[in-house]
């Protein structure tokens, strides 16, 4: 009985222990993988937290760099360094980081992956399409909210009556990175850089953050923008004004210049400055203003380092190539015949005073510039540019002229701010100063003179211009510059030398304004009043007035390219159309009545490197002619628009200057680093009134400075 | 016959266990390694982005930083080597437009530190980080 009772206390006993390493066992099968596996895991969701973070730098340092940043285009490999690469693809982002073969992903999607001619206005992005609800928004270049949506569409697509994400305020931007790492990420390469999952865990991170402008980023909005001197010169008399308005009710009409502001002339009891609703004009605190302001406008204090509408010339729509025409002097006659001349129009108003009877030839326009012209005693002639039309270098022309063929008279006054230093040396180096027979550069009386002040001032010297040597420098004879040195053909190797000269004689003059030399050389050289001038020797009775040059664009706009300068000796007239130039744009006729485009990444009107003249005098009525221009007038030198004349006495004759959209004289190139140079904006006219209107600005997404600062908002990690 | 079948069965779960634990220790040592190493990337990475063109910005590419701390009984060795990231358009290679790499190695040895397990346990981190 004893022996039966131990053997069942035994058999109870092995049975405990059976279950109890039973469920050792158990447990320690259940844990063992799971702690071996651990440290596995912990590193990838750390790794896939670096790279979630890595990507969110990667695309606030593009973002910097291109406010406008989404990361759209075609497929382009933006780093590849063998430990890091980096995708994009219309509009999503894909990177790859591998340290000592540890790799990581992040990925970012601007794209709503809702297909082409979608609401984000982009293709789908191919083999990096990713699949996540959270989608990125670039705001910044806008002055509006907007709604950010969320992806729970098929395939991740952005549906037509999407969830929305969150409301993104004006010039912000909200960035979503996934982060992701594991083995799974080994078959990842530059051109499979964004392989699917394969068997395992998949350790992701998203970091949802939204930056904001900095206020110091953000542009101060004005309708004139001056990095120099702002001059308006009205007649006298009541209802004669700078007059200042918006079209967007919740925006300032505001003027910004970092010179003085002057307003002379209109009422003698009254403002000579006024504003349509309440005002502004910011100076620097050292800035004077001379006038008298209305008591809507009020002065404001403008930032020395404050920036303007910072356009770059590789954010202008240019013209592609499809038409060319090239570069050169276009004339007509009073029979309305079309001649070419393949020169500069300072050598075309040497040729035409020298031999009036020049017949030029009969130029091929390209499809994209139609001309037509009326028949009679009183021809009025039309070009008609109905697409993008690039102006091609023709030699070394690079400018174009459409001009009646006796030349054009700009009026009094027009044009006399003085040349650039690129100008000073273009002019020096005309062909029509170059004697194939001595093989010398020859210059007259009045270009010598000018030459001798320079040098006496110790300015220019005979060794100042590389294989050039001048002769007669430092006597009063006429200056001649022959070859010493170089090689090749004399002619164009000193006139590679010659762009040394202009500076030296910009400096000069910028130091003795008054110099008596400087005005009878201007003269010589084909640079007073702009270069423009009626030729007294050619007789022919067409003008500047019987011409128009008629934007009428097929599409939505035609834009005019050209390498150099334009010069119209016409009226401009159009809607959509654009005038984009490497040189300055004078537009010299009966009026302008110009006006961009609204849509989307267009909005200059005129944006020019160097100078914008206009001017429109009717010499036939002795009067001037209104000018009407809707959109971005951009410069990056000074502008000067004569639309009057102190010594016309009737006022009725003066015309008026109105804008409607923004204008900028920057002062110098946008992408240059130092100080503005130049930025001066004169007027002389009737009444000058600027409308500003900011949808021109947001079209072509210029409503920020070139370098942003940004400051975070909201920062989420799930 | 039984006792010595339990016997075994036990010192087995025994080894098991024991190995488990290794496994966990190393695992929490892996995971203070990752955040010394992730702690220092955002120490560094914050100051390159408040300090705007001081220090760091100004460094030439290579070892940056060379530094030990210790955390509980473990002393860590922290490198942290930067690179610059250029793209193909050049952007990046801009004053105020940079982007650079940090890598980090942690690395911790030595049986008085009471690991477990053999030999050395080092944790890469890397991360980018942008010029404010």
């Amino acid at each position: 009985m004893a022996q039966r009772h131990k053997r069942g206390i035994f058999l109870i006993s092995v049975m405990l222990v059976v279950l109890l390493i039973t469920m050792f066992i158990g447990a320690a099968f259940e844990l063992a993988p799971w702690a071996f596996r651990r440290t596995g895991s912990q590193s990838d969701v750390a790794a896939a937290q670096q790279a979630a973070r890595s990507g969110l730098e990667y695309a606030l340092a593009r973002v910097q760099a291109n406010p406008a940043w989404r990361a759209a285009g075609v497929r382009k490999v933006v780093v590849n360094d063998g430990t890091l690469t980096v995708v994009e693809q219309q509009g999503n982002v894909v990177g790859l980081l591998n340290q000592e073969g540890q790799l990581s992903q992040f990925r970012i999607r601007f794209n709503y992956q809702d297909g082409a001619g979608g609401a984000d206005g982009l293709p789908d992005p191919g083999a990096l399409a990713i699949q996540s609800p959270w989608i990125s928004f670039n705001n910044l270049p806008s002055n509006s909210q907007v709604d950010v949506p969320r992806a729970d569409g098929p395939n991740g697509a952005v549906t037509a009556s999407p969830v929305i994400r969150t409301q993104l305020p004006p010039h912000a931007v909200h960035i979503v990175v996934e982060g992701r790492a594991g083995d799974w990420l080994r078959t990842a390469t530059a051109n499979n850089i964004n392989p699917a999952p394969g068997f395992g865990t998949v350790s992701a991170v998203q970091i949802e953050s939204t930056y904001k402008l900095s206020t110091e980023s953000l542009i101060l909005p004005s309708v004139l923008s001056a990095a120099g001197e702002i001059k308006t010169r009205l007649p006298n008399g009541n209802g004669r004004s700078l007059r200042l308005d918006s079209a967007d009710r919740s925006a300032v009409p505001r003027i910004r210049t970092r010179g003085n502001l002057t307003v002379q002339g209109g009422p003698s009891n009254g403002a000579n400055l006024t504003a349509a609703r309440a005002g502004e004009f910011a100076l620097l605190a050292s800035g004077v203003f001379s006038g008298t302001r209305a008591l809507t406008v009020t002065r404001a204090t403008e930032g020395a380092n404050q920036d303007f509408y910072n356009i770059k010339w590789s954010q202008v729509r240019q013209a592609d190539g499809s038409n060319v025409m090239p570069a050169g002097v276009y004339t007509v006659d009073q029979q309305g015949l079309l001649r070419y001349y393949p020169m500069s129009l300072a050598d075309y108003n040497a040729l035409m005073t020298a031999n009036p009877a020049s017949p030029g030839v009969t130029p091929t326009l390209p499809a994209s510039v139609a001309y037509t012209h009326t028949n009679g005693n009183n021809v009025k002639a039309t070009f008609t540019v109905k697409a993008d039309t690039l102006i091609q270098p023709a030699g070394l022309v690079n400018d174009i002229a459409i001009i009646p063929k006796k030349g054009v008279d700009p009026g009094p006054d027009a044009g006399s701010g003085t040349p650039t230093a690129d100008e000073w040396s273009a002019a020096f180096a005309q062909p029509s100063h170059f004697d194939p027979g001595d093989q010398r550069f020859h210059y007259d009386a009045n270009i010598s003179n000018l030459l001798h002040q320079v040098h006496n001032d110790g300015r220019f010297n005979w060794s100042d211009l590389p294989n050039i040597h001048a002769e007669n420098l430092d006597n009063a004879n006429p200056v001649e510059f022959r070859q010493n040195g170089g090689g090749g053909n004399p002619q164009d190797v000193m006139a590679a030398s010659i762009p040394l000269l202009g500076p030296k004689i910009l400096a000069f003059v910028a130091a003795h304004p008054t110099d008596p030399s400087i005005a009878p050389a201007l003269t010589s050289l084909g640079l007073s009043n702009g270069g423009l001038s009626q030729l007294p020797n050619v007789s022919d009775t067409l003008r500047a007035s019987d011409i128009t040059v008629k934007f009428k664009p097929n599409a939505s706009s035609a834009v005019l390219s050209a390498p150099g300068t334009v010069t119209l000796g016409a009226k401009l007239t159009g809607d959509g159309g654009s005038i984009a130039s490497a040189g300055s744009i004078k537009l010299v006729g009966l009026g302008v009545d110009f006006s961009a485009t609204s849509v989307p990444n267009e909005g200059v009107s005129l944006y020019s490197k160097k100078d914008v003249l206009i001017s429109t005098y009717d010499s036939d009525a002795q009067r001037y002619r209104d000018v009407a221009l809707k959109g971005v007038v951009y410069c990056w030198g000074n502008l000067t628009a004569v639309l009057g004349n102190t010594s016309l006495n009737n006022a009725s004759k003066w015309a008026q200057f109105k804008l409607t959209g923004a204008l900028i004289a920057y002062g110098k190139d946008p992408e240059a680093l130092g100080a503005a140079t130049a930025g001066k904006v004169n007027f002389t006219a009737g009444n000058v009134l600027l409308k500003f209107d900011p949808s021109y600005i947001n079209n072509v997404g210029i409503g920020l400075p070139s370098q942003v600062k940004l400051v975070r908002s909201t920062w989420e990690q799930h | 016959m039984a006792v010595g079948l339990i016997a075994i069965v036990i010192l087995s779960l025994l080894g098991l266990a024991i190995r488990s634990a290794g496994a966990n220790q190393k695992s929490s040592d892996t995971a203070a390694g990752a955040l010394v190493a992730e702690q220092a990337l955002e120490r560094l990475a914050y100051a390159a982005e408040n300090t705007g063109a001081g220090s760091f910005w100004s460094t030439s590419p290579g070892l940056y930083s060379d530094d030990q701390i210790t955390l509980g009984a473990s002393t860590f060795r922290i490198r942290i080597t930067q690179a610059a990231v250029l793209d193909v358009d050049g952007q990046f290679a801009a004053t105020g437009h940079r982007l650079r790499r940090l890598n980090a190695t942690v690395e911790w040895t030595g049986p008085a530190q009471g690991k477990t397990g053999k030999g050395a346990l080092r944790v890469l981190a890397t991360r980018l980080v942008h010029e404010p």
